[in-house]
């Protein structure tokens, strides 16, 4: 029985040596979007960036409602599946944190706060969007003179922040011994 | 009336060590004084007996006598208790809401001042859209030129999107469908 396995294992343990490459390769591929859905992301980014453009311009020249009227189409833009970390979608955060800005310069307080808990529901839990979409959320709650939600906003701000600067720390430690 | 003050002090303390004597001829004074000293000698233990009838009013009155401050002392305890509860009570419902509140308060401040701390790091999205986009004047031509860029490469989009829409019915209708 112990000959048996002992022939065995070096052989299960090729297999494994042999498979492991190209089941990583296979989550990599299901990571890709298709074809029809890379188009629908590609134009939904250029949607994207047009309105963050005009939304930028338009609050430059002081007009503040027709710039959220771009804001909000922005948010609008629906993104395929499998696009969260993409350029594309990290605008439409950042968009959805300005547009709550200028809800809040408008006075509209609830608002802002109802832009921003959309914005977070789509943001991943650690990225510099959700950090900034957070402290929006501590600012617009500080203006509601909510005292505990907006230390509760700013503190989990500083937890994402925190995460941020070891992700850093960690990327830096590893580029070295890359390019070693 | 120094001198005479002077004698009787003298006499009693004589009767006193047992060399003279306080006779019925001593003045009255002197008289009650021996009395006196007589029932100090009798509670302290020495001395001859005193008469029955006189002991039983003594015993009496002391016992009055010490009954007397029980009674009183009572009462006062008992309106002691209920000012002392009377004092609780105010200290209570006057001091604690008032700790409590000072306290509630000196927290409330100290969110604040974190609040306002957080706050103070905030930095507004229109900051980061001006520093992105740089000067304002040249911002305006630069942003103006990429919005037609970007609305160009929009409309080819859409174009050959049209394009591909109106290819694939034709193929559908010439295949029969």
């Amino acid at each position: 029985m112990r000959s048996i396995l002992l022939k065995t294992l070096p052989v299960f343990a090729a297999i494994i040596f042999i498979l492991a490459p190209s089941l990583s390769a296979q989550e990599q591929k299901s990571a890709k979007l298709s074809k029809e859905d890379e188009k629908k992301y590609e134009l939904a980014f250029e949607a994207a960036l047009i309105h963050h453009e005009k939304a930028a311009l338009l609050y430059n020249d002081k007009k503040v409602d027709e710039a959220m009227k771009q804001l909000e189409s922005l948010v609008s833009i629906s993104f395929p599946k499998g696009t969260e970390n993409r350029d594309g979608r990290r605008l439409q955060l950042y968009s959805y944190g300005f547009l709550a800005e200028l809800q809040i310069e408008k006075k509209h307080f609830d608002k802002a706060v109802e832009t921003l808990n959309a914005g977070i529901k789509l943001a991943p839990d650690v990225a510099t969007e959700t950090y900034q979409l957070y402290m929006t959320l501590g600012h617009a709650y500080k203006n509601l003179k909510k005292t505990n939600d907006a230390l509760k906003a700013f503190e989990k701000a500083q937890k994402i922040n925190e995460a941020l600067q070891k992700l850093e720390e960690a990327e830096k430690k590893n580029k070295p011994q890359e390019t070693k | 009336m120094d001198e005479q003050e002077k004698q009787m002090a003298a006499m009693l303390g004589d009767w006193m060590d047992g060399a003279g004597t306080v006779g019925p001829g001593a003045a009255s004074e002197l008289a009650e004084a021996a009395e006196t000293a007589l029932l100090i000698d009798v509670a302290l233990g020495g001395g001859p007996e005193l008469n029955p009838a006189f002991s039983d009013t003594l015993r009496a009155r002391i016992v009055r006598s010490s009954s007397r401050p029980r009674s009183l002392p009572s009462r006062r305890a008992s309106r002691s208790i209920w000012v002392r509860y009377a004092v609780a009570a105010v200290l209570f419902f006057s001091i604690a809401p008032t700790g409590i509140w000072t306290f509630m308060d000196r927290q409330e401040k100290l969110k604040m001042e974190l609040v306002e701390k957080y706050d103070s790091m905030y930095m507004p999205y229109k900051n980061r859209v001006a520093e992105g986009s740089g000067e304002p004047d040249t911002l305006q031509a630069l942003s103006r030129r990429r919005v037609e860029a970007t609305e160009d490469i929009a409309r080819q989009w859409n174009s050959r999107r049209a394009e591909r829409f109106f290819i694939n019915n034709s193929w559908e209708r010439s295949s029969g469908k």
